[in-house]
């Protein structure tokens, strides 16, 4: 009897040792799937401009003040650069968190004559992911503007806000009126904002770029708490 | 093919009887035709449509009225009898029904680089060269019968037809170039060992074509699907079953936490693009999702931290008060004099910050 009993404990010990040798994973707790949530991937910001032969006027002072305004980057956002001349979208960079190589590649853009191609880094911009703002420098908009404008939704609903700073210095008759609206409404639609870039003020466009550098990298609330005024100013011009 | 006139043809500006093409054509002597050739003889214009109210236009090819093929008298030096551009000329071979068949050399002019890519793969320009005449000559002989077809079509339908009816075989699709070309550069392509014929699905650096007019503005993954409203606003649903929510569940119904739940085995099952769009969506719902997740994660529900509190002061104090306590504070807290943590002087300059700024 005693040694039967002694075999069937034998039986649990073993069956028991099998069980802790398996591998049984427990289903992971609810916090441990939330945490899991929240990414950790640097969120990213693509800077777009227009290098157009009707920016040739002031392009070097346009470009002083665009890789300028990289220095207010920080470190926790990828940012990558494209330019639009001669017709199509020439160029776009590859998402760095370093803005160095960005500002060299900035002083080698050249102007080249075409028609704008904004429509097309909107439709670029739609299919980066985890693009959090899209910066564009131009100063007219020769393109079909109800296709921005449904790409402006696209880039709603992917929760990409697009800032315009509009450049009005350009000469001979540009048609620089027309585009303000059209950015404007492309601004707006994405839940973005449009502001003047406005080269006798380098200071004000570098401190936008600062804040809009904060919305992106961490979020809309960060901005709120921030106390520059140009974080102020954005998020008044960005209704929000 | 040239094209032959049974009966003398008048020209409108001197009177004179021609018989096209000019030139000794009975001879059984090599002579050097001259003529309109059989595509000259057809032309393609727009004209009202019969019995439409209001006037509607269509594209005809119709065969040319051969007095239009003479040249005006002032022109008649450098141009000849016959307009320039309607000319053209060659041995005759033999003849068939409206048209002498003639023969005549000519020239063909094709990209730089295909005729190096030609060069390259027979290994000579000679070779390249007359592997290129035989490619033309073919695809001229080609158009040529489907140009007679073409003229056949019309004269068959009374002399004009609508564009719209003429069958599929007698349209161009291509020049003779670029039909030489599209031969030379498929027989590269097998040279390589690519498929010629393989879709191109997107074309670098060409913007997709969304029927966007027609469309509403909607994203959608394989399992999200986010719609933009009129008036700017953002509705979501599930396109089908997932993590135990039926499809067409609406996100509005769903909990934050929920949501976040959904956000996890989205990318757990590597659905990136769907992932990406539930995220966008909850940024737009709570901008500060992340901080309540991360609270409910840890247990906790997000700490409010009151200022006034922290510094320990009156909500009525005056603002040169609330420098003079933060001052007091900082003192004894100061983490070089003090001793103590970073953290609490951090806080106390945290709370004085949002003061101010109020």
């Amino acid at each position: 009897m005693a040694k039967k009993k002694n075999a069937l404990s034998n039986k649990k010990s073993d069956f028991l040792a099998k069980v802790r040798k398996s591998k049984t994973t427990v289903s992971s707790s609810k916090s441990e799937t939330l945490i899991k949530a929240i990414s950790t991937e640097n969120p990213r910001l693509l800077f777009s401009m227009d290098a157009t032969a009707s920016r040739e006027p002031v392009w070097d002072i346009a470009r002083e003040l665009t890789a300028a305004m990289f220095e207010a980057i920080p470190g926790e956002l990828d940012v990558a650069l494209a330019y639009h001349s001669a017709s199509r979208l020439q160029e776009v960079t590859p998402f760095t968190s370093k803005a160095s190589g960005i500002e060299r590649k900035i002083q080698q853009v050249q102007c080249r004559s075409g028609i704008t191609c904004l429509n097309e880094v909107l439709d670029h911009a739609v299919n980066v992911t985890r693009l959090k703002a899209l910066i564009y420098i131009g100063d007219c908009f020769e393109e079909e503007e109800e296709y921005a404008y449904f790409l402006a939704g696209q880039l709603k609903l992917k929760g990409v806000r697009t800032f315009i700073f509009h450049d009005t210095s350009s000469e001979y008759g540009y048609d620089t009126d027309s585009a303000g609206k059209v950015f404007q409404e492309i601004a707006k639609r994405t839940g973005g904002a449009m502001f003047p870039f406005d080269v006798n003020s380098p200071e004000v466009v570098k401190a936008l770029l600062e804040a809009i550098s904060i919305y992106a990298g961490k979020g809309i609330k960060a901005l709120r708490d921030s106390k520059l005024d140009s974080a102020q100013r954005l998020l008044a011009a960005m209704d929000e | 093919m040239l094209w032959k006139s049974t009966e003398p043809v008048t020209d409108p500006y001197t009177g004179v009887e021609h018989h096209f093409p000019f030139g000794d054509r009975d001879s059984s002597q090599s002579v050097v035709l001259s003529g309109a050739n059989i595509l000259d003889m057809l032309e393609r214009v727009r004209l009202e449509v019969p019995d439409t109210d209001p006037p509607q236009h269509k594209m005809y090819w119709r065969i040319r009225d051969s007095q239009l093929l003479f040249s005006k008298l002032k022109n008649r030096e450098e141009q000849g009898t016959i307009w320039k551009k309607y000319t053209a000329g060659g041995t005759k071979v033999d003849e068939e029904a409206d048209f002498i068949r003639v023969e005549k050399k000519s020239s063909v002019s094709i990209n730089a680089v295909v005729f190096k890519l030609a060069t390259g793969m027979t290994g000579n320009y000679a070779i390249a060269s007359r592997q290129i005449g035989e490619l033309a000559a073919h695809a001229w002989s080609r158009d040529l019968i489907r140009a007679k077809l073409l003229y056949d079509t019309i004269k068959a339908a009374g002399g004009q037809i609508e564009e719209a009816d003429i069958p599929r075989q007698c349209r161009t699709k291509s020049t003779i170039s670029q039909e030489v070309e599209t031969a030379i550069l498929k027989e590269c392509c097998h040279w390589l060992g690519v498929d010629p014929d393989k879709k191109i699905s997107r074309p670098r650096g060409q913007p997709r074509k969304h029927r966007y007019k027609e469309e509403k503005n909607l994203v959608s993954g394989e399992v999200i699907e986010l719609e933009l409203l009129d008036d700017g606003s953002v509705r979501g649903r599930l396109i089908c079953d997932f993590d135990g929510l039926r499809a067409n569940t609406p996100l509005e119904t769903l909990t934050l936490i929920r949501l976040a739940e959904l956000l996890v085995h989205l990318r757990e099952k590597e659905l990136e693009e769907d992932a990406e769009l539930l995220s966008a969506y909850l940024d737009a719902v709570d901008e500060e999702w992340q901080e309540k997740v991360a609270a409910e994660a840890q247990g906790t529900t997000v700490e409010v931290e009151d200022p006034w509190t922290i510094l320990g002061i009156d909500r009525s104090a005056s603002p040169q008060d609330i420098k003079r306590t933060y001052r007091n504070i900082m003192k004894s807290i100061h983490p070089d004099t003090s001793g103590l943590p970073n953290w609490i002087s951090a806080k106390v300059n945290q709370a004085y910050e949002k003061l101010q700024n109020q």
